[in-house]
């Protein structure tokens, strides 16, 4: 190699190392800010409800529960029987069967006897249009199922939120189901504070879970490694990094599986973008903006005790075909609000939030493999000094793993969960090949993910289902 | 070492002095609950042996009282001695009961200064043990309730709501409109439905408490303004011409004018049936929410005039007043079916809406025979 080259080779690794330990720096501050904030939020939570802080007396805000369903005759009729359970007294449950191509709508309609009616739904937000309404008074709340024309995830949610009756909707996804508590804990935050305009609630694995009656009877980290690994993974978002988010009304995503919404500002908003796979993030930045735009003051909550249950993809494949929906579904969000990007006007939320999206997860991939083939080519080049580069690998690893053993001993703080001796070993035996090998294989999956997306727009993302353990 | 591979240290450091403290944390919480039971056991029998003390001697041991003033100052312990209370002296109908809890009255004024200078949520909890466990109910000129209504500033949400639930049981209406003026005084956000709810918990004089939130209505913001029409709506019947005032006076703001036409819905007032039918009849699209739940409280109304109205409701360009119009419709004695024929023959909406409410009336008496 002539000097010149490697004086080039020199200062272009040079730049890379600055670049990234900027990078990575920014990225463990994070993650510590998370873990730790998330930790402690938990620990008070806790406490406030030893000594009574919380809401005592039995206040009801009706709310509308919208669960979009395509193909869903697995899981369906148990998320149904989990929402019929709910302690709460005012609401109602609207399955949106979104042009299903198995028996989804008959099993429903066996199972709670649902009548055919010819209701008038009145259409404020765009969807397709309905092809019947069954409805039925014989539960505790009312049932309605509406069979609609196929339009996609974002569709069917608009088309139950224009049957709604209810100024506030909880969207959940027909392969999840509920606690008891939760809308209950989810509704506590409007409550708490009107100006509240959605609530994100905690989705973990049930994957190892039992629930009986909509309680967690038996809980225990699932037997198969890759849920194992996801369940670290839930940990680390909802026990941490959104605990952060919400400090700061900065909590930009609230998950498809379960969300509280005020109906009217969502409506006022353009409800949900059926052209975006990521309909869920796409909403909730989308209130960010009108209420910014609008000069309407409002807080985005995330409630920590309110939880849903939904099952994590047990097979690569189902998890690889999930993990590319997410990034394309971001890809779109962020573009599609890209005026927020440095924009003093959303404050946190663009400086933040978005920054984080943006730099941490729609780039990392890219810039994570990126990191690999320069570290690859110093290896050819001579340029890499091995035993260091073995020594940060390994301080990468066991720094990323103790971040996410914090965040997933802080469920010690969780009303609900506890921890046992072989779910405590399984977490600090599976964290470093979460860090090390999943870590890289999802890299690459988000990396491809957008090779090609715009064919599988509007497309519904299918895993294979299994009978949720609820009895 | 470089900068950043300090910080990185640090952070880990702090990551792993957290980690071990959830571990230690949670050996402890394991432990915690068998400890508060062993101290409510421990409560439960001191309560019991100085009510067997009282029986016999008819005094109370005063060194018994110290000791627990002493113990009570710490917020476990006074968790424990609620649970312990409770469970000792129920009702606190016998004598001895009744006489503990009278001296432990004076044990809560001593305390209430020690829990005001706690931290928020100890303070919170000390009102919510005051509502369980307070007995001087109904008197203007106490202390603690001046306490409470202190807490109407504090910035904890807990605090706040705690204290207003203590105020509730306490029953003194002066005590509660201040505690309402002293809250809306601050900056603090509040669901109104908290307000309004916890209004109808209140175990005193409503009707004394009602002419109070009266005299000093216009001094209120509009929300709880807006709480206070709320509550006399789920409360009583009884002020219908103040409402009809508030009603007519297009100076008010638009939500407690529709509160206050929500109340002729609920109670029927003659007087009101001109202005509802004229709300109803509204056809600019700027009123739709007057007509809209103008429509809804003509349904206990009767009368050729509200059907008529009604029946040009069903064909209104806005959605909500048809709708609210079908349901108001199906509650007047008519034949539904020929309703249907007249009214709806004409305009498939305003078929199609009675057709679903016909339905809906169905399976709900349906549901009904198969539930009762």
């Amino acid at each position: 190699m002539s000097p010149g080259v490697r004086d080039f080779m020199e200062a272009f690794y040079n730049s890379i190392g600055l670049f990234f330990v900027l990078y990575m720096l920014g990225y463990a501050s994070f993650l510590f800010l998370s873990v730790t904030v998330g930790s402690s939020t938990l620990f008070g939570a806790r406490r406030r409800s030893l000594l009574k802080s919380e809401l005592q007396n039995e206040y009801y805000i009706p709310v509308s529960i919208v669960v979009p369903a395509h193909n869903e005759n697995v899981t369906l009729v148990d998320t149904v029987h989990s929402l019929l359970q709910l302690d709460y007294r005012l609401y109602e449950i609207i399955v949106v069967d979104d042009g299903s191509t198995d028996d989804t709508a008959d099993v429903l309609i066996d199972a709670f006897d649902l009548r055919l009616v010819n209701r008038p739904i009145q259409r404020r937000l765009r969807c397709q249009p309905v092809l019947a309404v069954y409805e039925s008074r014989a539960h505790k709340v009312p049932l309605t199922l509406i069979r609609k024309k196929n339009g996609g995830k974002a569709d069917a949610l608009n088309m139950g939120i224009n049957a709604s009756q209810y100024p506030y909707f909880m969207c959940m996804d027909a392969d999840s189901v509920l606690q008891r508590d939760s809308l209950e804990m989810l509704v506590r935050p409007v409550l708490e504070d009107d100006t509240v305009v959605a609530v994100g609630g905690a989705v973990r694995p049930c994957n190892g879970a039992t629930i009986v009656d909509g309680k967690v009877e038996k809980y225990r980290m699932p037997r198969k490694i890759l849920p194992c690994m996801q369940v670290l993974e839930y940990d680390r978002s909802f026990l941490a990094a959104r605990i952060l988010f919400d400090k700061f009304n900065g909590s930009i995503i609230i998950s498809g599986a379960f969300g509280l919404f005020k109906k009217s500002v969502v409506v006022d908003a353009g409800g949900y973008d059926a052209t975006t796979m990521g309909e869920n993030m796409e909403l909730v930045v989308k209130l960010h903006v009108f209420c910014r735009e609008h000069d309407i003051p409002y807080r985005i909550r995330y409630a920590t005790d309110a939880i849903c249950w939904t099952q994590a993809p047990e097979r690569l494949r189902d998890l690889m075909k999930q993990r590319r929906r997410w990034h394309i579904g971001l890809f779109q969000c962020l573009t599609r609000h890209r005026r927020i990007l440095m924009n003093p006007k959303y404050g946190m939320v663009s400086f933040i939030s978005y920054m984080y999206f943006l730099l941490y997860e729609l780039l990392s991939p890219y810039i994570e493999v990126f990191g690999v083939l320069t570290i690859g080519l110093a290896g050819i080049l001579d340029f890499l000094n091995f035993p260091f580069w073995v020594l940060y690998l390994g301080i990468y690893i066991a720094f990323s793993a103790i971040l996410s053993l914090t965040a997933f001993f802080a469920r010690i703080h969780t009303i609900d969960l506890r921890l046992t001796f072989s779910d405590a070993v399984k977490a600090v035996l599976l964290c470093a090949l979460e860090v090390s090998c999943l870590r890289f294989v999802l890299a690459w999956v988000r990396m491809t993910a957008l090779f090609g997306y715009r064919k599988k727009k509007m497309v519904w993302g299918r895993i294979e289902r299994k009978k949720i353990s609820f009895r | 070492m470089t900068g950043a591979e300090m910080i990185l240290y640090a952070y880990g450091a702090v990551c792993v002095a957290m980690l071990i403290f959830n571990v230690a944390y949670d050996f402890f919480q394991r432990g915690r609950d068998e400890r508060m039971g062993k101290k409510q056991e421990e409560y439960l029998a001191a309560i019991r042996a100085e009510l067997a003390f009282f029986r016999e001697k008819g005094t109370w041991e005063e060194r018994y009282f110290r000791r627990l003033k002493k113990t009570l100052s710490r917020v476990d312990n006074l968790i424990a001695f609620d649970r312990a209370l409770t469970d000792a002296v129920g009702d606190g109908t016998d004598e001895a009961s009744a006489g503990y809890q009278e001296r432990l009255q004076n044990l809560l004024l001593e305390l209430a200064p020690v829990y005001r200078k706690r931290e928020k949520m100890e303070a919170a909890y000390f009102a919510y043990f005051l509502s369980r466990h307070k007995l001087e109910k109904f008197r203007t000129d106490d202390a603690i309730q001046d306490l409470m209504v202190e807490y109407m500033t504090e910035d904890n949400l807990y605090c706040r709501i705690n204290a207003m639930n203590a105020l509730y049981v306490f029953g003194v209406p002066e005590k509660i409109v201040q505690a309402v003026a002293v809250l809306d005084r601050t900056d603090h956000v509040f669901n109104e439905k908290i307000l309004t709810d916890g209004l109808l918990t209140y175990q005193g004089d409503h009707e004394r408490l009602t002419e109070l939130f009266w005299e000093k209505f216009d001094d209120f913001s509009m929300k709880v303004q807006l709480c206070i029409l709320n509550y006399v709506r789920f409360r009583t019947g009884t002020y219908t011409e103040r409402m009809f005032g508030i009603m007519q006076d297009v100076s008010r703001y638009k939500e407690l004018r529709i509160s206050a036409i929500r109340y002729f819905g609920k109670y029927v007032y003659e007087p009101a049936r001109g202005p509802l039918l004229e709300f109803a009849r509204d056809p600019d699209p700027v009123n739709w929410e007057y007509a809209a739940i103008a429509t809804t409280s003509l349904a206990r109304y009767r009368g050729d005039d509200v059907v008529s109205v009604l029946m040009e409701g069903l064909h209104s360009p806005n959605w909500y007043v048809r709708y609210n119009a079908a349901v108001s419709l199906e509650a007047q004695d008519l034949d539904y079916m020929d309703l249907i024929e007249v009214v709806g023959g004409r305009d498939r909406y305003a078929r199609e809406m009675m057709m679903y409410r016909l339905e809906f009336r169905r399976m709900t008496q349906e549901a009904q025979g198969v539930k009762g």
